[in-house]
């Protein structure tokens, strides 16, 4: 299997965060080795967001430690994290409305390239920047819309506009909250089949969550389940699809 | 292409001002210039970072003064009075901006209108250098030296030529910022500052590169105006003064560049025209105002545009 040998690229160890009475996330343990494709998964209200938000430096935690290629990420600024080679996506979509398409996906790239106090050139007739920009578009298939403002797209295109933005930032992981959600079967199929390749072509480790089973288990690696700020179980796709605990928890009441 | 001819035509029809009309316009016209370099720096901070500062009068005062200072002390040449009210703007704005980055929305609005009022408070009551509120009087304009050329900035026609100049190359500056990498920072600021967070934009750090940059061009604003009127008061700081700007951007239209610039036509016009017909030209002014933000919520270049748009 092709993580056998992998390093460890997240290690996140005793991740706790609590609202008062409510302990949203508890001493949460995962390692998620590089390449990997890990989808994470749980009701609604299990915490998979804030957990996200505890990684990503959006959230600060009340306990617990996440490392990033073995170096400590926790306390950091969401800006030096995702700086760091950490990208992420929103359950609800994030773009920028009122830029082009071109636009949105050309501002990660001017980040990417370290331009972002450059005053003196005019951005759009930068010739790296065009051409980084231009090819991430083609590899999502969003170029024949590049004119089109953020705002004016469909559901589906947002989502996959937003994979773009992270895209750009030439990101090591990606963590995806709810990318299929609300899109059409075909939108669903592209967007799958996108991950997939981010991960077979450019190594891209992923952290997904996911309410589409289908879609956990086409392309998974390992599974972790979340109920009540827990992990109840994690492992690969096919023990965790017999585990007692996420049955009850979880896929049975879906069904 | 219909926009740069009309900009083109009327920048011709400007240089032609001088000579066809009288004083009066000669010199009103002046402060519509300057108007526009004020009320596009404050743009630069709504239109394109999304932070409505309510406190623009600080940093065009401080650059008044400044440049009245200079001249009244150490007799500065133009250059450097000029100079002086740039950088003036440029510091108090970097300095209070360090605080005020810190929030978003309406207690940002609160906060920079807050430290707009500790700078009128302190210009008008540290008489021994800002003379309270009897202002610094009797200002003179510097020579101006041009490649050897001579040029009596005295006389009102050539002030007006060399302000009009002044106010074509700041915005064509500001312009220039917009649409460089830095410009669409932050606009990605203005549209989504969470986004632009979570792909590694420190946002405070350029919302506050922002906010110096609308202060250094107020500040070289305000030290223009010094040399026109040739008189400062702390009326300049006033509160009300911050909202000049904010009126314009709304009349010309914020979504666009040059709207602020056609809102400082408008409203310094409406203002003038008005107050010379009637003491009670506030009422006017207000109607007028509020035709124009009810019937065209996006300001003048929004109208166009949506016009453009449906033809």
């Amino acid at each position: 299997m092709k993580l056998e040998n992998a390093k460890v690229l997240l290690k996140i160890e005793g991740l706790s965060v609590s609202f008062g009475e409510l302990h949203a996330v508890q001493k949460v343990d995962m390692l998620v080795k590089k390449n990997e494709i890990r989808a994470l998964i749980g009701p609604n209200g299990a915490g998979k967001t804030t957990f996200f938000n505890l990684v990503t430096g959006d959230l600060k935690p009340t306990a617990g430690r996440v490392y990033y290629d073995e170096k400590l990420i926790t306390g950091r600024s969401s800006d030096e994290i995702a700086n760091m080679g950490i990208a992420r996506s929103f359950q609800i979509t994030s773009i920028f409305p009122d830029l082009t398409v071109f636009e949105n996906v050309m501002v990660p790239v001017l980040v990417q390239q370290k331009r972002t106090l450059n005053l003196f050139r005019q951005a759009k007739k930068i010739g790296e920047v065009k051409d980084a920009t231009g090819a991430i578009l083609e590899q999502v298939g969003l170029n024949e819309i590049a004119n089109a403002e953020g705002k004016t797209l469909s559901h589906g295109d947002k989502k996959r506009l937003e994979i773009a933005i992270i895209l750009a930032n030439k990101p090591d992981v990606l963590l995806l909250d709810e990318p299929t959600a609300g899109m059409s079967q075909e939108e669903t199929d592209s967007t799958v089949h996108l991950v997939k390749r981010l991960s077979d072509e450019m190594g891209i480790t992923v952290v997904f969550t996911e309410h589409d089973m289908k879609v956990v288990f086409a392309i998974s690696d390992y599974i972790s389940v979340l109920q009540q700020g827990q992990i109840i179980a994690d492992g690969l796709p096919d023990d965790v699809r017999s585990n007692k605990n996420v049955i009850e928890a979880y896929i049975g009441e879906n069904k | 292409m219909i926009k740069k001819i009309l900009i083109v035509i009327v920048f011709l029809a400007l240089i032609a001002v001088p000579s066809l009309a009288s004083n009066y316009w000669v010199f009103l016209l002046t402060e519509v210039f300057i108007m526009a370099i004020f009320a596009t720096s404050f743009n630069l901070l709504l239109g394109y970072t999304g932070l409505m500062s309510f406190g623009q009068a600080a940093y065009y005062a401080v650059g008044a003064y400044t440049a009245a200072l200079l001249i009244k002390n150490f007799a500065t040449s133009l250059w450097l009075t000029m100079a002086g009210g740039l950088v003036a703007g440029f510091i108090v704005a970097l300095i209070i901006g360090f605080f005020c980055v810190r929030m978003t929305a309406l207690y940002f609005a609160m906060l920079t209108m807050a430290f707009s009022s500790l700078i009128f408070a302190v210009i008008f009551k540290w008489r021994d250098l800002t003379g309270g509120d009897d202002g610094i009087s009797a200002i003179t304009r510097p020579p101006f030296n041009l490649f050897g050329l001579d040029l009596s900035l005295g006389d009102a026609k050539i002030y007006y030529f060399f302000v009009l100049i002044m106010a074509a190359l700041c915005i064509w500056l500001m312009h220039r910022v917009v649409e460089s990498p830095l410009g669409y920072i932050l606009r990605a600021n203005r549209d989504n500052a969470k986004r632009a967070e979570f792909i590694g934009v420190p946002i405070k750090r350029f919302r506050l590169i922002a906010f110096a940059i609308a202060g250094a061009f107020a500040g070289l604003a305000g030290s223009l105006y010094t040399l026109l009127a040739g008189f400062v008061s702390p009326e300049l700081a006033f509160w009300a003064k911050s909202g000049d700007p904010v009126m314009m951007s709304l009349i010309g239209g914020f979504h666009s560049f040059l709207g602020p610039t056609l809102g400082a036509f408008i409203y310094t016009l409406l203002k003038d025209l008005i107050s010379i017909k009637t003491d009670n030209w506030l009422l006017y002014l207000g109607i007028v105002l509020l035709v124009i933000v009810l019937v065209l919520p996006e300001g003048i270049t929004g109208a166009w545009k949506k016009w453009q748009r449906k033809n």
